[in-house]
């Protein structure tokens, strides 16, 4: 046995409260001989002297003084909080997010309240458009062209602007369908004579068709 | 100033004295978080879980209840400046703890009494024999002022704080065999110098051993100072 496991033995004898069986299996594995008595003794006034010593002890406040409590009020939050924040991928987040919503805004205008449809009714003109004085509403009729890139070549070459509102025109031609196949009436517009042709400049009819409007 | 929060209102299972190790301190670590992030309240729970024990340990080591109040005090104003920072504590008890440690011991070598392991002399007490048990009590009680440093603060952390020895281990960044190594020989010490009292023999007119004692415990030992 080496000096630990004696100094637990006679803490064990000491401390534990053991019945007089218990104690008496234990005292032999420590040896006989004065200094073993004096040494259990020792070790009951040891135990008795900090248990007194404990209660005596003043008593620790469990609330802190105003002293420390101003000094509470008084620190700083944000600089750790916005680190740990931004620490802790906010910076990330709100990178990815600015990112997303602008992709977002370039693929789809519609979503964020922007119409694709602003910039080719004010601007582009199709090609082709034959006047229906039986609506008092203009119809404009799409160009149909056996090319399918006849429409946007005109439009390139009518509107030099439109490049500025390509996407404005895409959209326009997929609202509409294949330009070389123009729907009018929910039925495909049947060839006209201009097929095959340069495209004419359009020409609108006011209401009573009696002076046409320049688109100019 | 006190914020009401769901996670700090759920029950401690545990504490210094029951529980697990681990469940306390990463409950002290929580709390430590959240007190940076702004929340009082995790400051106040901190500080009634810790400042007990901090406060025994502080009276038991400095022997004057002035000196460790003051400490105390300074001891959680140096954790409140934390919140100031980003830095993240693993072991706040254990932080607390080396604060209020190494206050201590400025404090102590400024009074020049200070005694490593290796300038013991373990017939420097007791000075005189004793006739009965309170005698012997307080022969008892002397003696542990006059252990070594480092003897002495784990029977203090365990005895009068309360702290298990796992615990001690984590506060103080070791082993717990090796904080119940050396609480065993720092009991063994006691228990020798108080039977030596007991005996009547060596201590009482031992008043040279004594002196040089007195002289090295002048001395500001170094292999203390963690």
């Amino acid at each position: 046995m080496n000096e630990q496991e004696r100094s637990r033995l006679i803490e064990r004898i000491v401390e534990n409260h053991l019945n007089e069986s218990e104690r008496a299996e234990l005292l032999p594995q420590l040896g006989e001989g004065t200094n073993v008595r004096q040494e259990l003794l020792a070790e009951q006034a040891i135990s008795r002297a900090i248990a007194r010593d404990r209660q005596q002890l003043p008593v620790a406040s469990t609330t802190p003084s105003p002293r420390l409590l101003d000094a509470l009020s008084n620190a700083p939050v944000l600089p750790s909080a916005a680190a740990s924040f931004w620490g802790s991928g906010g910076l990330l987040v709100g990178f990815s997010l600015v990112i997303v919503v602008g992709v977002g805004l370039m693929l789809f205008p519609g979503l964020f309240g922007i119409s694709g449809d602003a910039a080719p009714t004010s601007r582009e003109v199709p090609p082709a458009a034959v006047a229906d004085t039986s609506s008092s509403i203009p119809v404009v009729i799409p160009s149909t062209s056996s090319e399918p890139n006849e429409g946007k070549k005109w439009r390139r070459e009518a509107s030099p602007s439109a490049s500025a509102t390509t996407k404005g025109a895409a959209k326009t031609e997929k609202e509409l369908g294949n330009p070389s196949t123009p729907v009018l009436d929910g039925k495909p517009a049947p060839p006209t004579e201009h097929q095959g042709q340069q495209p004419q400049l359009p020409v609108f009819h006011d209401n009573s068709g009696a002076m046409p409007i320049s688109p100019k | 100033m006190a914020i009401a929060s769901t996670v700090l209102n759920a029950p401690i299972q545990v504490g210094p004295d029951t529980g697990e190790t681990g469940a306390v301190w990463s409950r002290d670590a929580l709390l430590l978080q959240r007190f940076q992030q702004g929340d009082d309240a995790a400051f106040l729970e901190l500080f009634q879980r810790h400042n007990p024990g901090l406060f025994r340990y502080c009276v038991k080591v400095l022997g004057n209840q002035s000196e460790a109040e003051d400490i105390t005090q300074d001891t959680w104003e140096k954790i409140i400046q934390l919140r100031k920072g980003t830095q993240v504590v693993s072991n706040p008890s254990g932080l607390i703890f080396r604060m209020a440690r190494n206050a201590c011991i400025s404090q102590l070598r400024r009074r020049g009494r200070w005694i490593t392991v290796e300038e013991f002399d373990e017939n420097a007490l007791p000075l005189h024999a004793a006739e009965s048990a309170s005698e012997l009590e307080e022969v008892a009680l002397a003696a542990l002022e006059e252990l070594p440093f480092e003897y002495r603060e784990v029977l203090v952390l365990h005895l009068y704080c309360g702290y298990r020895y796992d615990e001690i281990a984590v506060m103080m960044e070791r082993t717990p065999e090796a904080i119940w190594a050396r609480a065993s020989r720092a009991r063994g010490q006691l228990r020798k110098m108080v039977a030596a009292a007991l005996a009547g023999g060596r201590g009482i007119n031992n008043t040279q051993s004594s002196q040089s004692t007195a002289a090295k415990a002048s001395h500001v030992g170094e292999q203390t100072n963690e």
